[in-house]
């Protein structure tokens, strides 16, 4: 009868346990970071590019639970001056001239991988975060507006009045330029997802699907896969995040 | 000559003097919430000095980076530092109750951060805005 005898020495022991340690923690370490995502004291990474799918074919008329719950989350107040109000998502009516066909597309920052308004920002102001979302840093915008002109989806807006009572998360002020942030401060809290999808889902159509365009696992990515989507202006090149079904 | 030298003795023991007083602003009540503790983040005459600084710092942290720790966030000085006033209310950043306004009067220092930023604790202020939300 042949007799196993395992012989181990101090170094193995140590890699063998250590290794069973990981198995065991790995799983809560892994449940964690789907739970909250990154840590807090953890900067943004280019392992993730947050993005949304829209799919216009969903979107109806009437609804505008998206505009609403953006304007809701940040604080964003109407001062009753259409041409001048602060605007981070905006629903257009397109009319196909032949047709008639009409298509609901909610119009926002498309968070572009080479964004124009980077490009033009003479302070450095506006910039792409490393996790792709575009940003203005207020604390060196001087308000020169050059971003906006720049920007072929008009997403930037301009605050023209005194703000009063802002919002811890959403800070914001006259004098500087402001757009659709990804709902970021959720982002860094690790809810990932964002007020308009959200809304959307809840109380609209479910047309905004919100998720990291680099997992291949994300239902956006598979979404991406599936479905032909389009970016508005593909021929700038810009390598939009927001991309659109049925348009 | 004499004269000369006198003026600028003179001068030199002013600027020493209120340089003096705006730095240490010692009438002026530092509250910090019972329910957060009684300590602030550094001891208060690094806080008094370089407060300034360390938000300064994690403003860029948060909003190029992305991180938001607590610590030196700006949200966390209102939250334990700003207190209702005796009828419930928060003071307004524009009175001398409000505890960041309260020093930079005495202190002659005009501060932007409030043009932007909020400077009440978060759940009041989101009952107060209810009705003049954007539709």
């Amino acid at each position: 009868m042949k007799k196993y005898e395992i012989k181990l020495n101090r170094r193995d022991f140590l890699k063998n346990s250590s290794m069973v340690g990981m198995a065991t923690i790995a799983p809560g370490v892994f449940f964690q970071e789907l739970a909250h995502g990154r840590a807090l004291d953890e900067p943004a990474s280019a392992k993730k590019r947050w993005g949304m799918l829209i799919n216009t074919n969903q979107c109806t008329d009437e609804c505008d639970a998206c505009v609403t719950a953006c304007n809701e989350e940040h604080g964003i107040e109407d001062f009753g001056r259409p041409t001048t109000d602060t605007q981070w998502i905006r629903k257009l009516k397109l009319t196909h001239d032949t047709s008639g066909e009409t298509i609901n597309v909610p119009m926002m920052c498309q968070h572009c991988e080479n964004p124009p308004c980077v490009d033009v920002c003479p302070t450095g102001a506006s910039f792409v975060r490393a996790d792709g979302i575009v940003l203005v840093n207020k604390h060196t915008c001087i308000g020169c507006r050059y971003c906006m002109m720049s920007c072929p989806y008009k997403a930037r807006s301009f605050v023209h009045e005194n703000l009063e009572n802002q919002l811890p998360h959403a800070p914001r002020g006259k004098g500087c330029v402001e757009s659709c942030t990804l709902c970021v401060h959720k982002i860094d809290n690790g809810e990932n997802t964002t007020a308009c999808a959200e809304a959307c889902s809840k109380d609209g159509q479910q047309a905004i699907l919100f998720g990291d365009l680099k997992d291949p696992k994300s239902e956006i990515s598979k979404q991406l896969k599936k479905y032909e989507t389009k970016e508005v202006r593909s021929d700038l090149g810009l390598n939009t995040a927001v991309r659109y079904r049925g348009i | 000559m004499y004269k000369k030298l006198s003026i600028k003795i003179l001068l030199t023991f002013v600027l020493i003097f209120f340089s003096g007083a705006s730095i240490t602003h010692e009438n002026i009540q530092h509250n910090i919430s019972a329910s957060s503790g009684d300590k602030c983040v550094e001891p208060t005459e690094i806080m008094r000095a370089q407060h300034h600084i360390f938000v300064k710092h994690q403003s860029h942290e948060t909003v190029v980076k992305g991180i938001r720790t607590k610590k030196y966030s700006l949200n966390n000085c209102i939250d334990c530092h700003i207190k209702p006033t005796s009828n419930g209310t928060y003071p307004s950043v524009k009175s001398e109750e409000h505890f960041c306004t309260g020093c930079h009067i005495a202190a002659a220092a005009q501060v932007e951060c409030f043009d932007c930023h909020a400077s009440k604790p978060f759940k009041k202020v989101a009952k107060q805005k209810q009705g003049s939300l954007k539709k």
